[in-house]
Order: C-alpha cells, then sequence, then structure tokens
C-alpha cells in the first residue's frame, strides 16, 4: 500500500509549516496521519500477539516513510515528525479514551467480554484521561518538562532521541524527566503524600 | 506557583535526588531552614519519586494499543452480520473486534468475533485468524470456547461463538486474591480443558489469566487457542515438540502481561510442548491463591530473567495455612527444567482433584446435601436503608457468578430437580398468586425431603416466562430434572397440569393432569410431590411421608388468604407496601383458620423481618405479635420446621437473644434439612455477634444451595462492606446485578462505596443514571449524599422539596428523616434559615413517632441530627448518648456503630471536639455500618470529604485518621 504523492506532499509541507511555528498546521496533520498510525497500529498490535515487539517509535518510522516526502529531504524532517506524532498520538488515544469512558457511562459497564481488552481499557482509559489532565497542568507551570513527558510516553522517544530534537543535554532531559515523573505521579496519586 | 519558586522547588529537588536515600531528609531540613512549606512540597515530590520508578516508563501505546487500533465509532450496531444482528461491542483486542450479536436464526445470543475491514486484505492476519477458529472448534469441550461458526459476509471475516457471560480471571484476582477452594476449582476446570486439547494434539501456549473466563455459573473457560496450533511435527516427528512460532528475541517491547507466564523454554525461543502449559497453569495458579505473580520485574526482560533463575517466594510467607500438598504441586509445575516437572497434564489435573477432596472433607463446612427450600426462605431481606425496596423484577436472564464457585457437577445428580414457576391460565389474571403458591408448596413439600436436591425458590423464579431450553435451565440450576406445571382456577375448580423433564433428553418422565375442586388442592400437592419422589426413585422416611401428604388447613377460604399473602413475600422488594399486604392476608388466614401453624408461622416470621428490616414500623405491639404467633404456631405443630424457624427469627430479630436464635435454627435443620434458609439466618446472627469469619462460612453455605438468591447476596456484600472489604463487596454487589441488571438499588450502593472509597467521580458516574422513586429514601439519600460530598447540593434541593410537598404516610418516620437531609443539603448551599425551617419541621415529624417507637435508634439518631442542625447542643448530645444506650455496641456489632458515628457527628458539631475525635478512632478501629444513607461505614476519605466534620479539620488527631496513602499507576 502506497500513499499517495499528493498526501505526501500535502504532509511534508505542513510539517515545514508547523516546524516554522504554524499551529494551525498540526490540526490539519491530525486527518492525514491519524489513519495511518491506526492502521500501522493494528498490523503492529496483531504481530504482537504472536510475540514480536510492539514498538510506539517502530510505528512513527514507518509512518513517516510513509507520509511524508523524503525525495525532498526536509532538515531535521523526521525529527519534527516524530515530535508532531507524539502529539497526534496523544490526542487520539485521549479521544479514545473519553469515547471510552462515555460509553462506559452511558451504556453500562463493558461487563461481558471475550478477551481482556474491553475490560482492561476501562481502568486504562480511567488513567490515561487522568494523565492527560496532569499533564496539561504541568505544562502551564513548566512547558518543558511537559514536552519531554509527551515526546517520551506518546512519542515512545527513547532519552537520547529526546535530547536530539530538544537540542538539549542528555542529562537535562533525564534530570526533567525525573522531576517531570515524580509530580505527575503525585499529581495522579490524588493528593501530595507526606514525606516517607 | 510562581516560576520563581518552582525553580526553587524544581533546583532543591534535584540536588536531593543525586543524594542517597538516607541522607535526603537532613539535606532537606537543612536547605529549607525556615521555609516550612518548601519542605513540604520538595518532600512530598521525593517520596512521589520514590514510588514512581516504573510509572510512565513504557510508552502509552505500548501499555494500551487498544486506543489506537479500535475503530473510533462503531457504526456496525444493529447490522446484520450473516444471519447475526449486532448488539453492541464488548471488547477490542489484537484480532479484532468482539461483539454481541444475536442469532436471528437460533434465537441465541452469540459473540462474534470480526476481522476489521483494513485487515482482511492482510494474508498473515487472515491465516492467524482462521487459524484461530479451526483450532478452537476443532476442540469440543465444556470447558473451551464452544464456536458455532467461522464465515465471512462480503470481505468481513467472522467467528461465532458461545457468548460468555462472566469476567476474566484477571480481572477476579485484579479484585484479591482467590480463596484455595475456588483457586483450586478454576485450576481443576483449565486443567481439564487442557487435558481435551493435549489429547487432540493442541498446545495452548498463551496460558494466563487473561484467557481464562469465569462464567456466573461456576463453568471456567479457557479462551484463545489462537496461537496454539495443531502440532503437526509431533505427528510427523514423534517427538512430542512444536516450534515457537516467534522465538522471543525482541523482548524489550514484549508486553509484560503475556511474558509473566511465560514457562523458560518459551522464553528462551526453545522448542515447547505440552508442558509448557503445565507451567504457565502453574502460574497462574500461584498468583490466584497469593494475590501476586510468582516470577516479577518491572520490565519484561526483568519478568523473563526472573522465570528463568529465580525460585518463587512460598506462598507460605504470604498466607497462613497454605496445604503443602498446594505448596508440592506448584513446585512441581513450576520446575525449571521441564523434564522434572509432571509430564502430562493429567497427572497435575488428578493432584489437583485430590486436594480438593482433600480440602473438602478437612471443611468445617456443615455438608448439607441439597439445597432447597422452607415456606419462610423465600422473603427478602434487606437491611433498611440499603434496599428499601429491590426494585424491578427478578426475572433477569443473567445468572450469578458465585465467587465461592458452586462447582457443576458434571453429571447432574439424577436426583436433584428443580420446579419452574407455574403458568397461570386462569381467565382472571388476578389469580397469579394461585399459581404461584401452588407451585411453591410442590416445591417447599419435595424440599423436605432429604434424599432429594431441590433447588431454592429464590433461584428458579426467574424463570417465569422464560423461553429458554429445558437443557439450558437445567445446566444452569445444576439439575437433571425439571417440573413444570401450569395452574387453571375458575370459581371453585382448580385444574392442574404437571409435567416432569429429564433434561438430558428432554423427555418426560411423567406427565398429569388434575382437575379437583380448589379444597382438594392439597390432595394435588401431596400427589405430585410423592409421585416426583417416586420417579427419581428417592428414599423415604416416615416422617417425611407424613410431611409431604400434610394438610395445612381444612379451611379452604384460610388456604386462599395464605396464599394471597405467601405470593407477597415471594415479591422480590421487602418493600413496606408488600409486608404490610402479606401482613394483612396472613391475619386474615389465621382469623378464619386459628388452628393454620403454618399461617401463624408465616405470619410471625414477616412480622419478625419487618420488625427488624423497619420496613413495618417497629412497635412494642409489633414485637409482641410476632412472638405470639410463632408460639401459637408451635403449640399447634411442636415438630413443623418453619414454626420453629420462626420462633429462631423472633429470638434474632426482636429479641436480639442470638443464643437462643441459633438454637432455634439448629433445631429446625431436622426437619427443613435443605433449606438455604437456615444457614443463612446463621450467618445473620454470627455476623451481629461479631464472628466474621463463621457468618462468612454459613454465606457460603447458603449461596451454594442458593446461588441466584438476591437477598442473600446483597446481604453477603453488605457483610464486606461493613468490613471495609470494599472490593469484595463491589463483586458481591455485581453478582446481584447479574441476576437482577440495573438494579437501582445495588447500583446506588454501589456508588456509597465509592464515596467511602473517596472516588466521587466514579460515584457521580453510577448515581447519574438512577431515578429512584420518592419511596425509595436510601437510594434519594446517598444521591443528595453525593450532592454534599460534592458540596453542591442545588439541584437534589429542589428534588427533595417536590419530593416532601406530598409525602407518604406509609413512609411514617422517613419523610422526617428525608427533611432532615433537606436541610443539610440546604445548610451546604449556605441558605441557613431554610436550614432552619427544615429542621424544625422535621423535628416536628420525627417526634410524634419516638412514643411508639422508643428502641427505634435510627429514628432517635435522626432527631439528634436534627436538634443539632437547630444548634441545640443539649438535646442532640441527649439523643446521641440515647441512641447508644437503646444499641449498646456489645449487643450488635452490625448496628450498634451507628450511633456512635451519629454521637461522633453531633459533638464534631456542637464543639465536642475531644468527645468526637475518640469517638471517631473508635469507630474506624472496627467493623461498622455506617449511620447514613448508603450506611457504608466512614473511611478516611470520608472524613475529608463529609462538611459535618469541617469543625475538626485544624486538629491534628483528626488529620492523622483522615489521612490515607492513595498509590496510582499507569
Amino acid at each position: 500500500m502506497t500513499t499517495p504523492s499528493s498526501t505526501r506532499q500535502e504532509v511534508t509541507q505542513l510539517l515545514g509549516d508547523w516546524s516554522g511555528g504554524d499551529d494551525r498546521a498540526l490540526e490539519k496533520l491530525f486527518p492525514l496521519v491519524q489513519p495511518e498510525l491506526h492502521r500501522l497500529a493494528h498490523h503492529y498490535m496483531s504481530r504482537e500477539r504472536a510475540g514480536h515487539t510492539l514498538q510506539t517509535t517502530a510505528i512513527l518510522n514507518e509512518a513517516y516513510l510513509r507520509l511524508v516526502d523524503n525525495t525532498k529531504p526536509v532538515w531535521q524532517g523526521r525529527s519534527h515528525f516524530i515530535a508532531a506524532a507524539a502529539q497526534l498520538m496523544r490526542r487520539i488515544m485521549v479521544d479514545h479514551a473519553r469515547e471510552r469512558q462515555s460509553l462506559k457511562r452511558g451504556g453500562g459497564a463493558l461487563k461481558v467480554t471475550l478477551d481482556e481488552a474491553a475490560l482492561v481499557t476501562e481502568t486504562r482509559s480511567e488513567e490515561l484521561l487522568a494523565l492527560d489532565e496532569a499533564l496539561e497542568s504541568l505544562s502551564a507551570q513548566d512547558p518543558r518538562k511537559s514536552q519531554i513527558v509527551e515526546l517520551r510516553y506518546f512519542g515512545g522517544l527513547t532519552v537520547e532521541e529526546t535530547a536530539e530534537f530538544l537540542k538539549l543535554s542528555h542529562r537535562t532531559v533525564e534530570r526533567e524527566w525525573t522531576m517531570a515523573k515524580a509530580w505527575l505521579y503525585r499529581a495522579l496519586s490524588g493528593k501530595k503524600l507526606d514525606e516517607g | 506557583m510562581k516560576a520563581e519558586r518552582w525553580k526553587q522547588v524544581n533546583d532543591l529537588f534535584q540536588s536531593a535526588v543525586e543524594r542517597a536515600p538516607a541522607e535526603r531528609a537532613a539535606f532537606l531540613d537543612e536547605a529549607c531552614r525556615g521555609d516550612e512549606s518548601l519542605r513540604r512540597e520538595v518532600g512530598s515530590l521525593l517520596t512521589s519519586h520514590e514510588r514512581s520508578e516504573n510509572f510512565i516508563e513504557l510508552p502509552a501505546f505500548e501499555v494500551a494499543p487498544e486506543l489506537v487500533t479500535s475503530e473510533r465509532t462503531n457504526t456496525l450496531v444493529g447490522k446484520l452480520i450473516g444471519h447475526y444482528r449486532i448488539e453492541s461491542l464488548v471488547g477490542v483486542g489484537g484480532m479484532g473486534e468482539v461483539y454481541l450479536a444475536r442469532d436471528e436464526r437460533l434465537g441465541r445470543k452469540a459473540a462474534l468475533k470480526l476481522l476489521p475491514d483494513s485487515l482482511t486484505t492482510d494474508e498473515t492476519q487472515l491465516s492467524r485468524f482462521k487459524n484461530e477458529a479451526r483450532t478452537a472448534s476443532s476442540l469440543n469441550h465444556p470447558n473451551i470456547l464452544t464456536v458455532y461458526e467461522i464465515g465471512a459476509e462480503g470481505n468481513r471475516q467472522f467467528i461465532a461463538t458461545e457468548f460468555i457471560e462472566g469476567i476474566t480471571l484477571r480481572v477476579s484476582i485484579g479484585r484479591g486474591r482467590i480463596n484455595p477452594h475456588t483457586a483450586l476449582e478454576i485450576a481443576v476446570q483449565v486443567a481439564s480443558a487442557l487435558a481435551a486439547a493435549h489429547e487432540a494434539g493442541v498446545v495452548h501456549r498463551d496460558i494466563k489469566p487473561e484467557n481464562i473466563m469465569l462464567r456466573p455459573d461456576g463453568y471456567v473457560k479457557v479462551l484463545d487457542f489462537g496461537i496454539a496450533k495443531l502440532s503437526e511435527q509431533r505427528l510427523a516427528s514423534h517427538d512430542h515438540t512444536v516450534e515457537t512460532t516467534a522465538p522471543l528475541q525482541t523482548r524489550p517491547g514484549l508486553v509484560l502481561g503475556t511474558a509473566r507466564y511465560m514457562s523458560p523454554e518459551q522464553a528462551r525461543g526453545q522448542k515447547v510442548d505440552v508442558r509448557t502449559d503445565i507451567w504457565s497453569l502453574g502460574v497462574v495458579f500461584y498468583e490466584m491463591v497469593g494475590g501476586i505473580p510468582p516470577f516479577r520485574g518491572d520490565t519484561p526482560s526483568d519478568c523473563i530473567a526472573s522465570i528463568l533463575t529465580a525460585e518463587p517466594p512460598p506462598l507460605s510467607g504470604i498466607l497462613t495455612d497454605v496445604p503443602l500438598k498446594l505448596e508440592s504441586i506448584l513446585q512441581k509445575a513450576l520446575r525449571k527444567n521441564s523434564d522434572e516437572r509432571y509430564h502430562t497434564i493429567k497427572e497435575m489435573l488428578a493432584d489437583l482433584r485430590l486436594l480438593k477432596e482433600e480440602l473438602e472433607a478437612d471443611s468445617s463446612l456443615p455438608q448439607t446435601k441439597a439445597p432447597a427450600e422452607s415456606i419462610v426462605s423465600k422473603i427478602k431481606h434487606h437491611k433498611r436503608g440499603m434496599l428499601f425496596t429491590l426494585a424491578g423484577a427478578l426475572l433477569a436472564a443473567a445468572v450469578v457468578y458465585s465467587f465461592y464457585f458452586v462447582a457443576p457437577a458434571p453429571l447432574p445428580n439424577e436426583k436433584s430437580i428443580a420446579v419452574l414457576p407455574f403458568e397461570n391460565l386462569s381467565e382472571e389474571k388476578s389469580n397469579a398468586y394461585f399459581a404461584d403458591g401452588i407451585q411453591d408448596e410442590i416445591l417447599t413439600r419435595l424440599s423436605k425431603i432429604a434424599d432429594l436436591k431441590v433447588i431454592s425458590r429464590t433461584s428458579t423464579q426467574r424463570y417465569k416466562n422464560t423461553s429458554q431450553k429445558v437443557s439450558e435451565i437445567a445446566n444452569q440450576l445444576g439439575v437433571a430434572n425439571l417440573l413444570e406445571g401450569s395452574v387453571q382456577k375458575t370459581n371453585d375448580q382448580v385444574r392442574v397440569n404437571v409435567q416432569l423433564i429429564r433434561a438430558a433428553s428432554d423427555s418426560h418422565l411423567w406427565a398429569e393432569t388434575f382437575d379437583r375442586r380448589v379444597t382438594d388442592i392439597f390432595s394435588v400437592e401431596s400427589e405430585v410431590a410423592k409421585t416426583i419422589a417416586d420417579r427419581l426413585r428417592a428414599k423415604l422416611t416416615g416422617q417425611e411421608e407424613q410431611v409431604i401428604a400434610a394438610r395445612p388447613t381444612d379451611n379452604p377460604e384460610a388456604y386462599d388468604a395464605y396464599l394471597r399473602g405467601l405470593a407477597y413475600t415471594l415479591k422480590t422488594g421487602n418493600s413496606p407496601a408488600n409486608t404490610l399486604a402479606a401482613q394483612k392476608y396472613l391475619k386474615e388466614a389465621v382469623r378464619l383458620d386459628s388452628k393454620f401453624a403454618l399461617a401463624w408461622a408465616l405470619l410471625s416470621y414477616v412480622d419478625a423481618l419487618g420488625y427488624l428490616t423497619l420496613t413495618l414500623q417497629p412497635t412494642v405491639a409489633l414485637r409482641e405479635e410476632t412472638g405470639q404467633a410463632a408460639e401459637t404456631a408451635l403449640t399447634l405443630q411442636p415438630n413443623l420446621g418453619e414454626a420453629i424457624m420462626a420462633r429462631g427469627y423472633y429470638y434474632y430479630a426482636c429479641l436480639k437473644d442470638y443464643d437462643a436464635a441459633v438454637r432455634s435454627f439448629e433445631q429446625a435443620r431436622q426437619f427443613l434439612p435443605n433449606s438455604s434458609q437456615i444457614p443463612e439466618s446463621l450467618a445473620y446472627v454470627a455476623r451481629r455477634q461479631g464472628q466474621w469469619d463463621r457468618s462468612e462460612s454459613y454465606f457460603n453455605e447458603a449461596e451454594r444451595l442458593d446461588p441466584r438468591n438476591v437477598s442473600l447476596l446483597t446481604q453477603h456484600a453488605q457483610s464486606y462492606m461493613i468490613v471495609r472489604r470494599f472490593s469484595e463487596a463491589l463483586r458481591k454487589f455485581d453478582q446481584v446485578l447479574d441476576v437482577i441488571p440495573g438494579d437501582l438499588d445495588t447500583l446506588a450502593q454501589q456508588a456509597g462505596i465509592a464515596q467511602a472509597q473517596g472516588d466521587l467521580q466514579r460515584a457521580a458516574a453510577l448515581l447519574a443514571p438512577l431515578h429512584p422513586p420518592a419511596d425509595d429514601t436510601g437510594a434519594l439519600e446517598i444521591q443528595v449524599y453525593q450532592a454534599i460530598l460534592e458540596r453542591r447540593p442545588v439541584q437534589m434541593i429542589s428534588q427533595l422539596k417536590e419530593i416532601l410537598s406530598k409525602p407518604d404516610p406509609a413512609l411514617g418516620y422517613n419523610n422526617g428523616e428525608l427533611r432532615f437531609w433537606l436541610g443539610w443539603a440546604q445548610e451546604i448551599a449556605g441558605d441557613h434559615s431554610a436550614a432552619q425551617e427544615s429542621f424544625r419541621q422535621a423535628r416536628g415529624e420525627l417526634e410524634p413517632f419516638l412514643k411508639e417507637q422508643p428502641d427505634n435508634y435510627v429514628l432517635i439518631g435522626d432527631l439528634a441530627l436534627v436538634n443539632m442542625g437547630l444548634g441545640d447542643k443539649a438535646a442532640a448530645l441527649d439523643l446521641s448518648e440515647q441512641a447508644m444506650r437503646v444499641l449498646p455496641l456489645e449487643k450488635d456489632v452490625v448496628d450498634g456503630p451507628a450511633p456512635i458515628e451519629i454521637f461522633a457527628r453531633v459533638a464534631a458539631q456542637v464543639g465536642e471536639r475531644d468527645r468526637a475525635i475518640a469517638a471517631l478512632e473508635k469507630l474506624l478501629s472496627i467493623p461498622s455500618e455506617g449511620a447514613l444513607a448508603s450506611r457504608v461505614p466512614l473511611t478516611p476519605a470520608l472524613l475529608r470529604l463529609d462538611p459535618m466534620f469541617d469543625p475538626l479539620r485544624n486538629d491534628p488527631r483528626f488529620q492523622k485518621l483522615a489521612a490515607e496513602p492513595i498509590s496510582r499507576s499507569l
């Protein structure tokens, strides 16, 4: 399956716009990238069940190769794509989690299943939404920490890749990540923990 | 937080993290000298840092891929695929979506697993999908998911399978450790499934809790033979091994859930055979009993390292009383070297079975042979405020998942029978009571035969008007035979038709039509019972012969009144209306025939229950009537089991003389050999005496006899609630919801638990769709309490006002109680003067009842709260102390704490801080039923949320009580 070159050009163009500071470009990217992520995720996931690895970066890389016109390489095109995709991934998952939550409230409990997924995702959705919310508050206080979490947690980037993309030192990313985690963990634990 | 401050926190945190954990506190003390809030902020971040090691380390997509993969909108509902009408989406997994569908051809439910459109072009996917289906369908075993059909509709490939209602073992384990009996039962069934699969040459290779479903009726089903494949190699090479499809070199991305159950050879990517399933079952069994997986690690690779090298911690280190044999089975299943393991699953199965039998033989539980029923067992029994009315019919289709696992006998006892509800064929639909009564009388007579197994009425009545097949019903109830019947009554003539059906062959063992005069109805009942006993070759004692031939009254009108009263007791809800109607007809029956012992016994029971659960106003006169009715019944017929039961109930409910009650119940057991009512009552009494473990075993015994009895399950759930075992309580309530889906009071109760857990969001979500009727004050109060905890009661205020604008006199003092809630809500909304007016009015409504109900601690407590609201400190304290005297804790550990809670609330509000805190300390240290709304006991979370405790907030002792660690991680 190949992506029409018009789509590739559009994605490439939007990516350029976005990295140039145009936030609306991301909105326009969403519908173009979402189906591809969905398809790839499905594909990878079914392989996972046979024992294969399930890696976020692998999917995003493949999406990049499929969606971006790499005949005209843009400087840092890949890392910009991954950064955009991390945000999109977050949005896809959060939207989905919301939908599931509302489904659960409206349509009664998803109690009956043939598969663990429906059951497990109820709590996962709930927790993902809570994390998303906490990440939002973190971003108000410290946007860099929040961005690091987004790249790592939703984009699957390693510390090194994150550092490379943000042009920060490996050590800084590590430190920021550590505190962001502690902060988020505390936010999700519902209250400030007493020491010890 | 200001940017500057944030930077300060950040820097301090970083500096502290770089130090050794032991040095951090001292460092912070020094660095934050004089800035306590900075110290706290960084301190709490460090605490959280220490706990957050693995938190969000795995990317979101790898944890919850289904949030990316599943279709966003569910457009298939209502569509027809093949002959399956899609009803709803129930799950999404790696292999596509799973829908609940109705097979339009056969009219049964089915689960439809669909491969998504986008992937049907993927050859690998498609063949995997088909392979899964073929493998599963080649196996025919009761513990393996039944595949109905593999098909395609256009491009859509699907598998239709049996639809399993139940939960995965994963969910069950998530709710808490599983007791060894149940765990063994589950393991035995999984092992039987595997034995069948192995025999057919199929190795499952992915045994894990997610792939094991627990069905409400006790059946365990093994799912997902998707990665299993027929071991053709085995047939070809005779080496008893198959290749793992994908050697697992790619461990970092492997999902942890799967890694935990892998055998060492699987983890190494080596050849696997049947012994890999033995290993995985061992892991699952360990986790069921121990509550934690034997091999753990924060990442899949750590986990695999543990599988390859570590010995699991012995269960005896986690639990007490682990049978040695159990440990040795686990050791043998979890040998790293597969040659040292059980060689075949059959060997393991044999050991599991043996252990199970040993445990059962050792069990101190009385081994009552057969579930049955006594006349008194039909009355639902709810604690006031919990389930005032158990609204809604009991006709639900779902079956109850019994935690304690009523194992279905593989071959039901030949002498077992369920008497299904009789059809009312009378012109007059109002004659339904008569059909119900006849069915019940036949059932009761049969249940008095010790050699028969007779299913309780409470478990059969949901099959009224059912279209289910005979074999299905028999299977669900675990019986070999069914009795169906119809009754047609015209004036004084009655036609009764009965059919005794052998379920296995769906054949009639016997059918008969009786045309009799109404006065002769007893002879029909006893003839039917006698014939059934004969046909099922039950041995009857002389006494039993007499009992089933009994003629309870010679007065047909009295009998008619009795049947009408009985029918009301059989209704689901133990509501004031049903209780009053039952009482009225039973009084009529004994008026018409004062020698009608059975009617006296039932009257006494109805009264006692009304007295206890406050569905009747608990007056002194009622108490006396209860005692006299029981005595009259006993004098008339000293050996009438129902009369002895009734006396026990009188001791229990009215006199709180628990020892006398227990003696009566034990005596009644001789005459009602199979009654689930006996252990049920004993469970209640033991509970009141604070013997929680004994109570638990009685509950379990009763549930084995009567697994679909909503009231029993509800009470059991409430027991868990009282001892603050909330997850088990929720699970029991889920069982109730399986029998009566959507039951308002049960959902409200679950919301009450969510409140006590401090999860207001969940509580709100549960409560939002509920619209309790005006007389369901229990559920209403839970809703008001929610609004108060959220501190936004405006909407509830108008709702309460509307309800109270036309108070229902039948609710007695509950109207005044509801008005107290209105006042409280108004107070929280800041409308002090309206609140005062409500409290004044409430006092006026409550006080008149006090004279007639001097022992009603709830009423006294309500009055204390109302006086508290009015600022009358002396009266409020006085009344709350009075409530404690009326119901001292020593007398009743279930309800006894409620007055203490009232006292704590009052004391908190009127400035008696020390006494309030002392009372709260006491309450939080004992099992207790709460005083308000849901009757959920106080918890630290409630202390944090409930505005009534606001005056205590600054007190460090209170803060300590209200503190509770919460941990949560993705």
